[in-house]
C-alpha cells in the first residue's frame, strides 16, 4: 500500500521499492529516541509504505526481541534482507558468522523465513516479503554471483522445488548448499548413487507434510545448510519426519556446534567442516552404501 | 622496551614516531599482500596503540601477557588489528610465522582479533561491547582493590551503540575509577561523517553528567597523548578521552576520504603510500 | 528438604552458601527481585549488585568479572535475558568460554498477565544454538538446588531456567544430577519425556493413564544441552514410542531435541511433540489456561496419548 511514498525500482529487478529504505544499523536501533517512539516511528513509516529494510545479521542478533516483540507481536509487514549468511565474511571470525540465524527467527511467530539460492529467487523473495501482509519476512542473501537455477517468473509458492530426482539419496539443501549439493548429487550418481536434490528455500512456514511426501521418495534423506546443525534445515526436517510418518535415518550435513575461530576463503572454511561437493558426496555415498 | 625519563621527551617523541611510521608500513604491507585491510580505520588510531604499548602507558609485559595485574586493553574497532598485529610481532609476542598467516586460509590471525593471539582481552567484530565488558574489568579491579586498568579503544561511529551507554552510566554510578575509554574520533564512518552536531553534541558536558571525567587530545600528538595519560594515573571517576584523530593518517591521498574505510591501493598508490612512510624523521 | 519449598527459595538458598563460601562469587541482578535473594544482598553487599534494566550491560559486565576469575550469576527474566542480549551471551561469555551462569525466571507461561513479552517460549531454542552453552531446565528443588552447586562449578557458560512455586521432589536419594535426565517413571514401550515444568504435570499425567490400564514411562531432561548419548541409549533406544511435552515452542525445544536424535541415530519410531504453539499470545490468564489453549494441559496430554496420534 502507498500513501504518498515515492518510490523507484530497485535496480533492473522490476521491483518497485520506497526511495527510502531504512537501515538498521547502529543509529536505528540505539538512536536517541525512545523504545515507544521507534516502534510508532517503524507502524507510521510501514503506514506510508516503507517496507524496504537492510539489515545484517549481526543486527538480528542484538535486535532480536525488539524484531520479536515490536515487528512479529504486531504483524507489521516488514522485511528484513540479511546479508553475510553464514561464513560470508570468512575472515572475520566467529562474530560476523551468520550461523544461528534461521534457529532465532524460526521462534518467531508470523516469521517467514527465505533462503534464495540464485538471483531469480532472491528478486522474488524481496518481491513476495513486500507483499506479505501476514507478518514480516527475514531473506538470507548472498554475495556474489551464484549459477542460475530458476527461471524469471517461477512460482515459488510450495516453499522447495524438486531440482532433480534419485531415489536412493534425496539431498534436503538451502540456500549457497543448494549449489554444493547439485554437484555432489553430480558425482554420488556418477557412482552409482542416484541422488535428488531439493531445494528448500522456505524455510518458514514449512509444508512438512508435503516435504516428507517428497524427500520420502528416496531410501534415506540428507540435509545440507550452512548453518548450524542446531535449529536449522536439518532440525527442521527431523521434527517434519516424526511428526508427519516416522522418526527416520537422516544425515545432517550441517556446521559443528563450535565457534570458528579460523580465518580463510568460505570454501577453505567450508572444507574445515567437511563441506565440499567431494566430501559430501564422499559422506553420502559411504553412509547409503555401507562402505 | 626502551623507556625515557622527563627529560627526554623529544627523543621519546621521535622514537614513538618512527615505531608509529613502522607499523603504518607493516599494516600497509601486510594488507596489500592479503588483498584485504580497514587501513584508514587502522591509521587513525596507530600513534594511539603506539602510545598504550610504547610510551609506557599500559602496564604490561610482553613476555608474560596473562600476567593478573597487567591493565586491560580491549579493542572496540577490532578492524583495526592489524597494527597490533604488527607491536605484537615487534615485541616478541607473535612470531614472523603467525604474522605472515593473516589473510591467508587457515591462517590464525583474522580480520578481528580473537583471545587465541597473546596479548588479545577480547573477540572483537561486535561493535559495541568493549566498553561494557571493561566495565566489569573495572568492578573486578576496584572490588579486589587491585591497581590495574581497563581500557576500552572505541570507534567514534561504535559510540552510538546502546550498550556503549549502559556501560557508561553503570560505570558512573559505580565511579569505577579504573575504566578509561578511548575513542579514535576520526569523524567518519563506514559510509557517513560522524559530525558533531548529533550524539557527540557537547559531548564533554554529557559525560561528565554521567559522572565521568573527560579529556580531549589530538590522536596524532605524543606529547598531548602522553600529558593525558599522565592524568589519568590519579583518575577517581571513570574516563573518556576523545581523540581527535584523521582516518587515513599517515598517507596524504587517504587522509579524510571515506572510502579508505576498507578500500586497497592500486599499484600506483602503494608506490606513493610506501614513500610517504618510508620517510624517516 | 520438603516439598514446600519454592523452588527459587531452594535455588537462591544454595546460591547464598556459595557465595558465602566463595568471595570471588557475585551476583548481578537487572532490577528483578526475589525473596530469597535478599538475604545475599543483605549478608554480602560487596558482592551483589543491581546493575538496573539493562540486560545487555549486565552480561557484558559479568563477562568482564568473570575474565578477572570472578564466578558470577546474572538474573533476569527468561524472554528477555535470553533475547534482548543474546549477541553480548554468544560474543562475550560463550566464544571466550567463560564461567558465567544467566538465570532466567520466568519459564513457559509463568508470567501469566503480562502478555507475550514475558512469555519464554522460545528461549531454550535460541540458547540451544550457541555453542559451548549448558541449559537446566528446573523441575524440582532437588535438581534447583544441584544445578546452582553444578553451574558455580562449571568453566564454561550456563542457562538456568528457574520457575516459581512448590514442586513435589522427582528424584530418589542418590541422584547425582550428571546425567542430564532422571527415569522419574520406570520405562515402559511408550515414554514420555518431559522438562521443567511439565515434568510434575506429566507424573500425572501417568497416574491417570495408569488409572486406564495404560503403563507409560517418564523421563524428566533437566538439562537440555549437552544431551549425551547415554540419553538416546536409555531411552529413545528403548522406546517404541516417545511423547514429547514441554511449555517452550514447537520450533527448537524439547521435542526438537528428540526429533534431532532419533533422526540422528535412525531410530524411526512414532513420536508425539506435545508444546506450545507458534504463535504470539496476546492474552492474559492463568498458566493452566494456557495450556488449555496449546493442549499441552493434562486431560489433553492423557488424550493425545491414548489416541495414539
Amino acid at each position: 500500500m502507498n500513501r504518498g511514498m515515492l518510490t523507484q525500482s530497485l535496480g533492473s529487478s522490476g521491483i518497485t521499492v520506497p526511495s527510502i529504505g531504512l537501515g538498521t544499523g547502529d543509529r536505528f536501533w540505539d538512536s536517541d529516541i525512545s523504545f515507544s517512539e521507534k516502534v510508532n516511528l517503524l507502524k507510521y513509516g510501514i503506514d506510508l509504505g516503507l517496507n524496504f529494510i537492510d539489515t545484517a545479521e549481526g543486527y538480528g542478533h542484538g535486535a532480536a526481541e525488539q524484531i520479536r516483540d515490536d515487528l512479529c507481536a504486531m504483524g507489521l509487514p516488514a522485511v528484513i534482507v540479511a546479508s553475510g549468511a553464514g561464513y560470508m565474511y570468512s575472515g572475520d571470525g566467529p562474530t560476523h558468522h551468520a550461523v544461528q540465524d534461521v534457529a532465532l527467527m524460526r521462534t518467531l511467530p508470523n516469521m517467514a523465513i527465505l533462503n534464495p539460492s540464485d538471483v531469480a529467487s532472491t528478486i522474488a523473495f524481496v518481491k513476495e516479503g513486500c507483499s506479505r501482509r501476514a507478518g514480516p519476512t527475514y531473506v538470507r542473501i548472498e554475495k556474489g554471483v551464484l549459477g542460475a537455477i530458476y527461471p524469471d517468473g517461477h512460482d515459488f509458492s510450495r516453499g522447495f522445488s524438486v531440482l532433480t530426482s534419485g531415489e536412493d539419496v534425496a539431498i534436503a539443501a538451502t540456500g549457497i548448499m543448494v549449489h554444493m549439493a547439485l554437484e555432489a548429487a553430480e558425482k554420488l550418481t556418477a557412482s552409482g548413487v542416484r541422488a535428488s536434490v531439493v531445494d528448500v528455500y522456505r524455510l518458514k512456514p514449512v509444508d512438512a507434510q508435503a516435504l516428507m511426501a517428497e524427500l520420502s521418495r528416496s531410501r534415506y534423506i540428507a540435509t545440507l545448510e550452512e548453518h548450524s546443525v542446531i535449529g536449522g534445515l536439518g532440525s527442521i526436517v527431523s521434527e517434519s519426519a516424526a511428526d508427519y510418518g516416522r522418526a527416520t535415518s537422516i544425515k545432517r550435513l550441517a556446521l559443528p556446534d563450535k565457534f570458528a575461530f579460523s580465518y580463510g576463503t568460505r570454501e577453505w572454511l567450508h572444507a574445515q567442516d567437511g563441506l565440499s561437493s567431494e566430501l559430501v558426496a564422499k559422506q553420502i555415498a559411504r553412509w547409503v552404501t555401507g562402505k | 622496551m626502551r623507556t625515557f625519563d622527563n627529560a627526554d621527551r623529544a627523543a621519546q617523541t621521535r622514537f614513538l614516531m618512527d615505531k608509529a611510521r613502522w607499523v603504518r608500513r607493516e599494516v600497509l604491507e601486510a594488507a596489500a599482500t592479503a588483498g584485504r585491510g580497514h587501513l584508514g580505520g587502522t591509521f587513525s588510531c596507530t600513534d594511539l596503540f603506539v602510545s598504550l604499548y610504547y610510551g609506557g602507558v599500559l602496564r604490561f609485559d610482553p613476555r608474560n601477557p596473562r600476567w593478573p595485574d597487567r591493565d586491560r586493553l580491549l579493542v572496540g574497532k577490532g578492524h583495526a588489528c592489524l597494527a597490533l598485529y604488527a607491536i605484537f610481532l615487534d615485541l616478541g609476542m607473535i612470531s614472523r610465522k603467525r604474522y605472515e598467516e593473516y589473510g591467508r586460509d587457515g591462517g590464525t590471525l583474522g580480520a578481528q582479533l580473537d583471545i587465541t593471539v597473546p596479548g588479545v582481552e577480547y573477540n572483537t567484530g561486535s561493535l559495541g561491547q568493549v566498553a561494557g565488558v571493561a566495565a566489569g574489568i573495572a568492578l573486578a579491579a576496584k572490588m579486589d582493590s587491585r591497581q590495574c586498568r581497563a581500557f576500552a579503544l572505541m570507534g567514534d561511529a561504535e559510540l552510538y551503540e546502546g550498550a556503549v551507554w549502559e556501560a557508561i552510566a553503570f560505570a558512573g554510578e559505580h565511579r569505577l575509577d579504573k575504566l578509561v575509554c578511548i575513542v579514535d574520533r576520526n569523524r567518519l564512518s563506514v559510509t557517513d561523517v560522524v559530525g558533531d552536531d548529533g550524539l557527540f553534541k557537547d559531548f564533554a558536558t554529557k559525560l561528565r553528567a554521567f559522572d565521568w571525567d573527560y579529556y580531549e587530545m589530538d590522536g596524532h600528538s605524543f606529547p598531548e597523548i602522553l600529558g593525558v595519560a599522565e592524568r589519568l594515573k590519579t583518575a577517581n571517576k571513570p574516563s573518556m578521552v576523545v581523540a581527535n584523530t584523521v582516518k587515513g593518517k599517515g598517507v596524504s591521498f587517504m587522509e579524510n576520504e571515506i572510502r579508505w574505510h576498507h578500500a586497497m591501493p592500486g599499484p600506483d598508490q602503494l608506490l606513493l603510500a610506501r614513500k610517504e612512510l618510508g620517510q624517516a624523521n | 528438604m520438603t516439598p514446600q519449598i519454592d523452588m527459587r527459595d531452594a535455588f537462591f538458598d544454595e546460591i547464598y552458601e556459595i557465595g558465602r563460601s566463595d568471595k570471588n562469587v557475585v551476583f548481578l541482578t537487572d532490577d528483578m527481585d526475589a525473596f530469597s535473594l535478599r538475604r545475599f544482598k543483605a549478608d554480602m553487599p560487596g558482592q551483589f549488585i543491581n546493575v538496573n534494566v539493562a540486560e545487555q550491560g549486565m552480561i557484558n559486565t559479568a563477562a568482564g568479572l568473570a575474565m578477572c576469575g570472578k564466578k558470577v550469576f546474572a538474573y533476569g527474566i527468561a524472554s528477555f535475558v535470553t533475547m534482548r542480549c543474546y549477541e553480548q551471551i554468544k560474543v562475550n561469555i560463550a566464544s571466550m568460554r567463560l564461567p558465567v551462569t544467566i538465570i532466567g525466571v520466568g519459564p513457559g507461561f509463568s508470567f501469566e498477565f503480562d502478555g507475550p513479552t514475558h512469555h519464554g517460549t522460545q528461549d531454550v531454542a535460541i540458547m540451544r544454538a550457541i555453542p559451548e552453552m549448558t541449559i537446566f531446565n528446573l523441575s524440582d528443588t532437588s535438581v534447583a538446588s544441584r544445578a546452582a552447586r553444578l553451574a558455580y562449578m562449571s568453566e564454561g557458560p550456563v542457562y538456568v531456567r528457574l520457575d516459581k512455586g512448590a514442586f513435589p521432589i522427582l528424584s530418589q536419594e542418590d541422584e547425582d544430577f550428571l546425567t542430564g535426565f532422571r527415569v522419574v517413571k520406570p520405562l515402559a514401550d511408550i515414554n514420555i519425556v518431559s522438562t521443567g515444568y511439565m515434568t510434575p504435570i506429566a507424573v500425572s499425567v501417568t497416574e491417570e493413564l495408569a488409572s486406564r490400564s495404560l503403563d507409560v514411562g517418564l523421563v524428566d531432561l533437566y538439562r537440555l544441552k549437552p544431551v549425551g548419548d547415554l540419553f538416546y541409549e536409555s531411552v529413545l533406544a528403548v522406546s517404541e514410542r516417545v511423547v514429547t511435552l514441554e511449555e517452550s515452542a514447537s520450533t527448537g525445544g524439547l521435542g526438537t531435541i528428540v526429533c534431532e536424535l532419533l533422526a540422528d541415530h535412525g531410530r524411526p519410531i512414532r513420536v508425539t511433540r506435545l508444546a506450545s504453539k507458534d504463535k504470539q499470545f496476546v492474552s492474559y490468564g492463568r498458566r493452566s489456561w494456557f495450556h488449555g489453549q496449546n493442549g499441552i494441559d493434562r486431560a489433553s496430554v492423557v488424550n493425545a496419548i491414548l489416541s495414539g496420534k
